[in-house]
């Protein structure tokens, strides 16, 4: 090849480079990546509260008591596992008779976030280790939209909203219908 | 004719006079010596310098210089070589009366495909001839972006993303927290991973010490065994030359602040420093090259931070011009934060409140001894041992710790039977013990015995056929054992245009840390399970190199690779425990082209390089972890004078799937947070001989734009940050 067919060959081809990689930088260099989440995002964070009353006497051998939320109905012991969760409280104390929570407040072990939820608890374990192992734990709570105690209420949390109400009685000595799988 | 006595007498006097005149010079030996430099002026150091028709011969130094001493007065002609360049002849030097000083000009090659690789077959071959796709990394890249950790520079080899520490070729490993590699490196062909996690510590290379990096793609366990399932990343280390070199080399830097104010944690400026001193000289027939490294980062995270030592010490013993011994000694000690990802996205350069103050020490040591044989022109023995020993401490609530000692030790042959035909054979044992509170006390052993033969045609076709058997045991478990064949062509089809395919077949037994861990740390339990398969695969690949002009090179490759038991971190969702199972079907299918172009006698240099992943579980019928769909690199160079200017440009496309298991179990906030990859960095390097100084000065901008994204979930990578470098050879 001649030498200034050459230079136009590489000077034809440099300036095919630069109009096609100048785009590219002007994009790169007008985005940030990833942002932090706005204030209003973190004040407005989706979240439940609400009142759980308990009645009776507390069994002495109780070691945990969490607000458990599950995703999809518990139709069976493997419904019961880490995946299908939504919520889970921190541990709530022993013999009190009256628990009012806030996920504003207790963000729980696993944080809630929007979205839809079958079935809203409060369980008991008698043993020392947390585990999700249905047969570790009884439920002495569940959650009743509008009075209608034959199914476990629903819990709907649309995006950056809190929804209050969200009361769960738990009468030891009459405990609600089991999920499958428990002892 | 007759002499009467008294001429006889004369004659005999004038003899005698002649002979004490002309004897010093008959006896008189010469040099010849110079200095090697490319088209930039820069020296040029471990190039090749033979004197044609004998044996003699010498590399350049650091400085780029040489000498050969000992020469007869004569006509003689040099053969310059080095790989990346172009080799140079100087013919019919006339050495008389005098030494000779040659300043030698060396043409950098463009042409990618005529540079020489070692560690695709264990011989030297050409990279066109090979019948897998290689990448090569040179020295200049350590020296002109002033990457002093191998890591960093990885990110810069086409088809390769690395997810903080953890290397992927072609999307062969997602993230698994430093629990094994699918990945082999080695060190001037010694295996370079962990006897307890089976992972790459990056750190512990000297990259001063560096020659060139090869890196090979696709399953190599035919030659390699375990853990190169998904290739091998071979360190070369430089020769010594005659002549004593000093190199230091010294550099400061800093981050700039975040892009974001309340990501601003630290009102100190965050710095990071390093200084590189090394020596090498030759005493007779040894050869001796020692380093010492200190690097110390302050990090843009809090308990990002690290202070590192590393010790680099190479021996070459030549016993005669056929055998030689090689010893390396190489450590490394360091203190650093931990930092497992975020508190949250507004708090993203900070550790969660739970982690703060976190910190691991550990110290590396690897010895290793490398003999050579040259038994005759078609036989060659290589003999490698090597003890690797890692401990570490960490700092945290579980005060993890572990101590493990690998031994190993492979004997090669080389052997050319007859004509184009090559056999490579080996067989290679490993033996490990760890003592440790996290992967409690475990043993484990392999052994692996492999050959191959490589066959050329008149055609030229060349063929390749391999086959390994391995076995491993960890501790009390049932020893598994595999057979990894492989199988590979390449055709020249003509000067120009070469093809090549490959069918090969990988394997990597489950490491000790996969199968034993057990501890709680950062919210995340995980416990062992010692019932772990191991994982195989097979890979094709068919490419084609093109050598558009002199300097223009074309590479392309499409390549499947089919990965079955694949080993990953699995959350239980019974008990929300993590654990290695054996879980995935896999498919990572894809092809890469990659493009070098040169112009204007060299000094203007361009590289462009696309790679396309579509690496999917076929289980769950989703994306693989940490696979981004398209990556990108370019990168252009340009010298004038003294100067050299430079710019590489990254892209990888948002992965789709990450530890997302982390964020639904509430360990990571905002865990869901990932966008592309787009990052430019900028250089300038000059060169202080015009001032007669041996030195040059590097300045870096990284991350020109302060673009934030992750690699690793929750972990924002490097922000902007800036370095001054400065290296003297002398």
């Amino acid at each position: 090849m001649e030498l200034p067919v050459y230079i136009f060959c590489v000077k034809k081809f440099l300036q095919y480079l630069i109009i096609l990689l100048l785009p590219i930088i002007f994009a790169v260099g007008c985005n940030p990546g990833i942002t932090p989440a706005t204030a209003a995002e973190e004040n407005q964070t989706a979240g439940f509260s609400g009142t759980i009353t308990f009645k009776g006497k507390w069994s002495p051998d109780v070691k945990w008591t969490l607000l458990v939320v599950f995703k999809d109905p518990l139709t069976s012991s493997a419904s019961f596992n880490i995946f299908n969760v939504g919520y889970i409280s921190h541990p709530i104390p022993n013999n009190v008779n009256e628990f009012s929570f806030s996920t504003a407040v207790d963000s729980g072990i696993i944080p809630i976030t929007a979205g839809s939820y079958s079935y809203v608890a409060v369980a008991q374990s008698k043993k020392d280790t947390l585990s999700i192992n249905r047969a570790d734990w009884n439920v002495v709570g569940v959650y009743y939209a509008n009075d209608d105690t034959t199914q476990p209420g629903k819990l709907t949390i649309p995006a950056n909203s809190f929804v209050t109400g969200i009361n769960i009685t738990c009468d030891f000595n009459k405990l609600p219908v089991q999920p499958p799988g428990g002892n | 004719m007759i002499f009467s006595a008294n001429k006889t007498g004369l004659l005999k006097k004038i003899i005698f006079i002649l002979m004490f005149a002309v004897a010093p010079l008959l006896s008189q030996n010469f040099h010849i010596n110079g200095i090697v430099t490319d088209s930039t002026n820069n020296p040029l150091p471990g190039v090749n310098v033979k004197i044609i028709g004998t044996k003699l011969g010498t590399a350049t130094g650091v400085d780029g210089k040489f000498f050969i001493g000992n020469l007869k007065s004569s006509i003689y002609s040099l053969e310059f070589s080095s790989i990346g360049y172009k080799t140079k002849i100087i013919s019919n030097l006339v050495l008389k009366d005098r030494p000779l000083t040659l300043n030698v000009e060396l043409q950098q090659q463009a042409i990618e495909s005529q540079q020489i690789v070692v560690t695709a077959s264990k011989y030297a071959q050409r990279l066109a001839d090979l019948p897998v796709s290689a990448s090569i990394i040179h020295a200049n890249l350590f020296e002109k972006k002033d990457i002093n950790d191998l890591k960093d520079a990885m990110r810069y080899v086409p088809g390769v993303n690395m997810i903080d520490d953890q290397i992927s070729i072609r999307g062969s490993s997602g993230y698994s927290r430093g629990a094994g590699t699918r990945v082999l490196l080695e060190i001037d062909g010694i295996p370079y991973y962990t006897g307890d996690t089976g992972e790459i510590i990056w750190e512990i290379i000297p990259t001063p010490e560096i020659e060139r990096v090869e890196v090979i793609k696709g399953a190599s366990s035919s030659l390699y065994g375990s853990s190169a399932i998904g290739g091998v990343v071979n360190v070369i280390t430089k020769g010594i030359g005659n002549k004593p070199v000093t190199y230091i080399k010294t550099s400061i830097g800093a981050y700039d602040k975040p892009s974001y104010s309340i990501w601003n944690w630290s009102n100190e400026l965050r710095t990071f420093t390093g200084l590189t001193a090394a020596h090498s000289q030759r005493f007779g027939n040894l050869g001796l090259s020692v380093s010492l490294t200190r690097l110390s980062n302050m990090s843009y995270k809090q308990s990002g931070y690290y202070t590192r030592f590393i010790g680099f010490i190479k021996g070459v013993y030549d016993f005669s011009s056929t055998s030689s011994l090689t010893f390396l000694a190489n450590s490394m000690n360091q203190h650093d934060g931990t930092f497992l990802y975020w508190k949250d996205s507004r708090d993203a350069l900070i550790p969660p409140a739970a982690d703060e103050g976190e910190s691991v020490t550990s110290g590396r040591y690897m010895f290793g001894a490398i003999y050579k044989y040259v038994l005759s022109n078609n036989f060659f023995l290589n003999i490698r041992g090597s003890y690797y020993r890692n401990d570490w401490a960490d700092q945290t609530s579980a005060q993890n710790k572990s101590l493990s000692n690998l031994y190993r030790l492979e004997v090669q042959t080389n052997a050319n039977l007859f004509n184009n035909f090559i056999l490579v054979s080996g067989i290679e044992a490993t033996a490990d013990n760890v003592t440790s509170n996290i992967f409690s006390n475990q043993t484990a052993k392999g052994f692996g015995i492999y050959s191959q033969a490589d066959y050329k045609f008149q055609f030229p076709l060349s063929t390749t056929f391999g086959i390994r058997y391995d076995y491993s045991k960890l501790s009390n478990q049932i020893g598994v054992s595999a057979l990894s064949p492989k199988t590979g062509l390449n055709y020249r089809l003509t000067n120009r245009l070469s093809l090549r395919s490959s069918l090969g077949t990988g394997f990597r037994a489950p490491t000790l840390s996969e199968a034993y861990t057990s501890t709680s740390t950062s919210g995340i339990t995980i416990r062992p399970n010692p019932n772990l398969k191991p994982e195989s695969n097979w890979t094709f690949e068919v490419g084609a190199n093109y050598q558009l002009t002199n300097n223009i090179n074309l590479d392309a490759a499409l390549f499947d690779n089919e990965y079955y038991d694949f080993i990953e971190p699995t959350v239980d969702p019974t008990d929300g425990f993590v654990h290695f199972e054996n879980v995935t079907r896999a498919r990572i299918q894809g092809f890469e082209f990659n493009s070098n172009y040169s112009f204007f006698e060299n000094h203007l240099r361009l590289s462009l390089n696309y790679t396309y992943l579509w690496a999917r579980d076929l289980q769950l019928h989703q994306a693989l972890k940490y696979r981004p769909r398209h990556m990108a690199l370019a990168s252009v160079d340009y010298s004038i004078g003294n100067f050299d200017f430079g710019a590489d440009f990254r892209y990888s496309s948002k992965v789709e799937e990450m530890d997302f298991e982390l964020v639904t179990l509430g360990v990571v906030k905002d865990g869901r947070k990932r966008v592309d990859i787009q990052v430019l960095d900028l250089r300038a390097d000059y060169n202080l001989k015009h001032f007669g100084i041996p030195a040059k000065i590097f300045f870096n901008v990284n991350n020109v734009f302060n673009y934030n994204y992750v690699e690793l979930i929750a972990n924002i990578a490097p922000i902007r940050n800036y370095s001054l470098s400065m290296e003297f050879v002398f």
